[in-house]
């Protein structure tokens, strides 16, 4: 009797063995196969926030501020970086702080600075992606005005 | 019996293991390989516009039947806002001027500029420019803040990153009174040998050194170090230069009607 519950008992931790091996392999294949597309997923994800993220709306955003000043005479330049994504900016002392507001929750919103070197006022546009922004000259002086508003998916 | 070690909770606990291993390992993979490499020289890209934009400035361009021309520059406009010299850039005379703040570019002349940045603009007639003689225009244009430039200053910024950084836990409480007993022991050892100091005093400096020796890690302190190196100090890091350059060609109209190459070189030196 004692011996057949000792075999009994050998044989169950033997299935076991091979169950938990099993397994094991199996899970290594599985997270070889969507380790690739993991990564692929999770690259267009980090791209789509980076391209929209604060710090790069902030740099496109006083760049092109500065490339206004490059043009002779008169320039209208529009600049949408997201359809889907709102931004709080704030305009002054020749830089543009930009919080973009993602929908995420996980996503910080974190503020970006950058330097602009024409001369547009201060100002402020909360809840906005869509921007303009204008040179022009006047009597042998150039006027540069930036304005904001928000637009939806469907523009 | 229940609660016993037996080898299959062993081989269970080890299976477990190794599966939370290699997901681990597998997410770490994942997460190296999406990476996105964006970094930019700020400086660089800064001083390419700012170039750019100087060259379509109205108060330097060249202009006929109302139309203006940008990357040609007007040489008596030049002449208006410019420091020249008829020796190039070994024309200490001249160029020594260019940095005395007395003949700094004005705010009515040029209006282009970054907040806190020191612009350093050379321009060289390279149609002019031989062994004997090299005309060259010469302005430095500067828009200070300097609110922004002490608080933004990497020297107040390393300060706050070491505030930020500073631990008030308990057990770090006891590695500093660790550190300050025995710097202290060692200070009172040393200061009794050495006549004029003492066992007090050398008690006391060596309580003071254990004591900052142990407010902040290595680790802090180089960290708080590479996140406020000043911009004029990475570019000299990353790229052999102290300050940002980049030339430009343009055109050098004359009022004679000659035009001749030029270009156009913008160095900014960004103090915060």
């Amino acid at each position: 009797m004692d011996f057949h519950v000792k075999k009994v008992k050998k044989v169950k931790l033997q299935l076991e063995v091979k169950w938990f091996l099993a397994i094991f392999i199996v899970t290594i294949i599985t997270l070889l196969i969507l380790s690739r597309l993991v990564s692929v997923a999770l690259s267009q994800l980090y791209q789509v926030v980076a391209e929209s993220s604060s710090e790069n709306v902030a740099i496109q955003l006083a760049s092109l501020m500065s490339a206004a000043g490059t043009v002779t005479g008169k320039i209208e330049i529009e600049y949408i970086p997201s359809t889907s994504t709102l931004y709080d900016i704030k305009i002054g002392n020749k830089k543009v702080e930009t919080v973009a507001k993602f929908a995420q929750i996980y996503i910080q919103k974190m503020p970006a600075e950058s330097k602009f070197c024409t001369n547009f006022s201060e100002v402020e546009f909360t809840d906005v992606n869509k921007f303009a922004i204008e040179k022009w000259e006047e009597n042998g002086l150039s006027s540069y005005i930036i304005s904001a508003r928000r637009i939806s998916n469907e523009g | 019996m229940k609660g016993d070690i037996t080898i299959n909770v062993i081989i269970t606990g080890l299976f477990a293991i190794g599966v939370a291993a290699f997901v681990l390992y597998f997410l770490f993979k994942i997460f190296q390989e999406v990476q996105i490499l964006n970094t930019q020289a700020q400086t660089e890209r800064d001083a390419i516009l700012l170039a750019n934009a100087i060259i379509s400035h109205e108060k330097l361009v060249y202009e006929k039947n109302g139309v203006k021309y940008r990357g040609m520059l007007n040489v008596s406009k030049l002449d208006s806002v410019f420091l020249k010299s008829y020796n190039g850039f070994n024309d200490v005379d001249v160029f020594k001027n260019v940095f005395n703040p007395n003949f700094w570019i004005t705010q009515d002349k040029i209006d282009l500029s970054y907040t806190n940045t020191l612009s350093l603009i050379l321009i060289i007639d390279l149609d002019d420019c031989n062994t004997d003689r090299c005309v060259v225009w010469g302005g430095v244009t500067v828009s200070l803040n300097p609110w922004e430039l002490v608080k933004e200053n990497s020297l107040v910024k390393f300060g706050e990153c070491l505030v930020q950084s500073f631990d008030v836990s308990w057990g770090h409480l006891e590695k500093s009174v660790g550190a300050c007993v025995v710097g202290g022991g060692l200070g009172a050892a040393i200061g009794s040998v050495i006549p004029g100091i003492g066992t007090a005093i050398g008690a006391a400096i060596g309580c003071a050194v254990g004591v900052i020796g142990t407010l902040w890690t290595p680790e802090e302190i180089t960290n708080c170090i590479s996140r406020n190196i000043p911009e004029p100090i990475k570019m000299w890091l990353e790229t052999g230069n102290p300050v940002s350059h980049r030339g430009i060609p343009i055109n050098i109209v004359y009022g004679d009607g000659n035009i001749h190459k030029g270009r156009i070189i913008l160095s900014l030196l960004e103090l915060v």
